[in-house]
């Protein structure tokens, strides 16, 4: 090749080179032009609405008066709230691996979660009070959080109204995670404080929505977390936390004017210091506490739970607790559970054999065993320790043929409902205290707790203590 | 890709932390409206404006209210911040209601049904809670009345107090310790008096508002902040903010 072809090439490249440079400039100059008149457009148009000193009532700043309204007092609150909203959602999300989901449809009430119901174990059967302290911290400290949720929401109240309502696109995108962070905690809040009052007035299964829906808000906090966190610092390192909280109502001041736009450019003076509001606001999730925590401990305290839906007093007879569904609700009639009830035992697999067939009697004769159990609601609250006798399922499982079962399909007399049928773990039915009780405190199970015979295992959620059995089918 | 930022007006990690919010928050919501579309995203939107356009400006209203009636009846008020002793079993007996109410209003129809158990006390037992609350309350107040030193001289003289004016040690006081620097009593009343009509200047005492000298007067021996130097005077209407909280002439903790 000689340098003069060489050249030539060279410079033939060089001018593609450069045409195509000049190109690209011109795309972009055209594509700066036209967003530089978008960004003009917009600017026009921001200019058009009126001032925020123009507008009525709550868009206008001086509107709002309160002087303890400021980042150290949201952020304070927001330190607060976080890892309460954090050990509910862990809580919430192990309540769900309870029901061991993976193992069947059955237990499964959130169908179609894809990714989010990710299931990383089989649930445990011991400690036995784990999914009572599990549901207990859910619920109870679920409840404590509502006034700390509410004095945070009006310590950000100022921002519903800022304006202009959107400045560009990074304001729009976040003020639409807000509306879902703000949206996702008050429908979490609601759907599960009227859950555990059984109105059942959301659209749909309280699972489902209460799951899903514990994903929009957590997405929308972990982001708003992590925008947050300067913030917080700032307001923190400026406002000293424990000079604050040493603070008392004459000597409250407003904070100086921030960027975020919470504190009052006209504050009222001060009816309450900052630590007085927190205060406030933690005395209400102590009461909280007291009047409902007695539902999940049990025993003498069970009283102290005034207003929680468990919280009196059923009696002191062995068969004095609490229920959740009567054999009447169920529409358990008296002929199905009388002298023609059998139990089948059946497995599935190749060989799955002849179901056997048991009478009460016959169950009453086989080795009786007896554990102290309590029945854990998802809604907070427990039975507390009750003495159940019956057969063991491990037993059960070697009569019907099944050494090793895989699952136990349990099923009741039950016509509807989600938990007319549940699916145990291998670890739940091999655990020595998991029975098929036929008695309980002494006594035969009453109708109203499953008579003639009832699943109980231990560190389940209630409804998976099966009520009213007819038939378990051990799978292989 | 700076323009960009400026455009977008954040920084690119902004964007980026958004976009994966509502990835995972619409592949949610994608299950969430699955069954009940419409009602699901009612009761979101209900959600938002329940809490902020209703029950917020509910209470809010019901604060200012409680701090503007009692204000204009009674001159005679003890110089103590009362409103607290209000607002806090009110507060707490209403968060209860806010909870509860599904029980209380004997709203689930299934509640005996299925637990056998007697709808009847919540209502009771709420309004139970609510008495003891307020009963505690009104005992802590009368406590701290106790030790607080009496208001001025007799109501009389407090209520018309426009004619004392120029006798502002109308009755014997003791001395404002050194925290709280505060116009006598009598002139504050003064003030209040001869502007009876003001918008709701949210403070616990009737007599607690300040003419625009007092309230340089404080602003001066109180460095102010930037808010207060930024906005002194703006409102006619507004009390000198940043004064210590006059409520009495002891320090207080609430």
């Amino acid at each position: 090749m000689t340098n003069a072809r060489r050249s030539r090439r060279r410079s033939v490249l060089r001018s593609l080179v450069r045409r195509a440079a000049r190109r690209l400039d011109r795309l972009r100059r055209g594509l700066v032009s036209s967003s530089r008149a978008a960004g003009r457009r917009v600017r026009q148009w921001l200019d058009r609405l009126p001032r925020p000193d123009e507008l009525p009532g709550p868009f206008r700043r001086s509107f709002w008066r309160s002087p303890i309204r400021g980042p150290w007092l949201t952020s304070v609150l927001g330190l607060v709230l976080l890892p309460g909203i954090l050990v509910v959602f862990a809580t919430g999300l192990l309540s769900y691996a309870a029901y061991n989901p993976d193992l069947s449809y059955l237990n499964d009430l959130t169908p179609g979660k894809g990714w989010l119901g990710f299931y990383l174990f089989s649930w445990p059967t011991d400690p036995a009070w784990l999914y009572r302290l599990n549901q207990g911290v859910h619920v109870t400290l679920g409840l404590m959080l509502v006034p700390i949720l509410l004095a945070k929401l009006w310590s950000v109240l100022p921002k519903l109204f800022e304006w202009p309502p959107v400045r560009n696109p990074a304001h729009a995108l976040e003020r639409l995670s807000l509306f879902l962070l703000v949206g996702g905690a008050v429908f979490e809040f609601a759907t599960g404080i009227v859950n555990v009052q059984q109105w059942y007035v959301f659209p749909g299964s309280f699972y489902t929505l209460h799951f899903y829906g514990g994903w929009v808000f957590v997405a929308a906090l972990v982001v708003h977390t992590g925008l947050k966190t300067p913030t917080v610092i700032r307001a923190l390192r400026h406002g000293g936390l424990l000079r604050e909280l040493r603070t008392d109502t004459a000597h409250t001041r407003p904070e100086p004017s921030d960027a975020e736009g919470l504190v009052s450019p006209a504050p009222a003076a001060p009816t309450i210091s900052r630590r007085g509001a927190l205060a406030f606001a933690g005395a209400g999730s102590l009461l909280v506490l007291v009047l409902s925590a007695g539902q999940s401990i049990g025993g003498p305290l069970r009283r102290t739970a005034v207003l929680a839906p468990h919280g009196q007093d059923t009696g002191s007879g062995p068969l004095d607790f609490q229920i959740n569904v009567t054999a009447a609700q169920a529409s358990i009639k008296a002929a199905e559970t009388g002298a023609s009830w059998r139990l089948t035992l059946g497995r599935t697999g190749a060989d799955p054999g002849t179901p056997v067939s048991l009478t009460r009697a016959e169950l009453l004769a086989m080795p009786l065993h007896t554990a102290r159990l309590s029945i854990n609601c998802v809604e907070g609250w427990s039975t507390g320790g009750q003495s159940w006798t019956g057969v063991r399922l491990r037993d059960l499982a070697r009569l019907a043929g099944a050494d090793r079962p895989a699952s136990l399909l349990v099923e009741s007399l039950e016509r509807g409902g989600a938990f007319r049928h549940a699916v145990l773990s291998p670890a739940q039915i091999m655990d020595p205290s998991s029975l098929l009780a036929l008695h309980v405190n002494g006594s035969d199970l009453s109708p109203d707790h499953g008579y003639p015979a009832r699943v109980i295992v231990p560190a389940a959620p209630g409804v998976h203590n099966t009520k009213w059995v007819t038939r378990l089918t051990f799978g292989s | 890709m700076k323009r960009l930022a400026r455009w977008y007006g954040a920084n690119p990690l902004h964007l980026l932390a958004l976009l994966g919010c509502f990835a995972l928050a619409g592949y949610a919501s994608a299950q969430l409206v699955k069954s009940h579309p419409l009602a699901v995203a009612v009761w979101f939107l209900g959600a938002v404006v329940g809490h902020d356009l209703l029950l917020l400006p509910l209470y809010s209203i019901a604060d200012r209210s409680a701090l503007a009636a009692i204000r204009d009846r009674s001159p005679r008020l003890p110089a103590v911040p009362w409103i607290n002793y209000l607002r806090v079993p009110a507060g707490l007996s209403g968060l209860l209601l806010l909870i509860w109410f599904p029980l209380i209003l004997r709203l689930g129809t299934d509640y005996h049904a299925s637990t056998t158990l007697s709808p009847d006390p919540f209502l009771w037992h709420w309004l139970a809670v609510t008495g003891a609350l307020f009963l505690l309350s009104a005992a802590m107040l009368a406590l701290r009345l106790r030790r607080a030193p009496h208001p001025t001289a007799s109501p009389s003289t407090a209520s018309r107090g426009g004619k004392n004016r120029h006798n502002p040690a109308g009755a014997p006081r003791p001395a404002p310790p050194p925290a709280t620097r505060e116009p006598p009593r009598t002139a504050r009343q003064d003030a209040d008096e001869t502007a009876p009509v003001r918008p709701l200047p949210a403070r616990p005492g009737a007599d607690e508002t300040d003419t625009d000298d007092h309230g340089a007067d404080s602003a001066k021996r109180n460095p102010p902040t930037r808010s207060q130097a930024a906005s002194p005077g703006d409102e006619g209407e507004r009390p000198a903010a940043g004064r210590p909280s006059s409520m009495g002439q002891e320090p207080h903790d609430p």
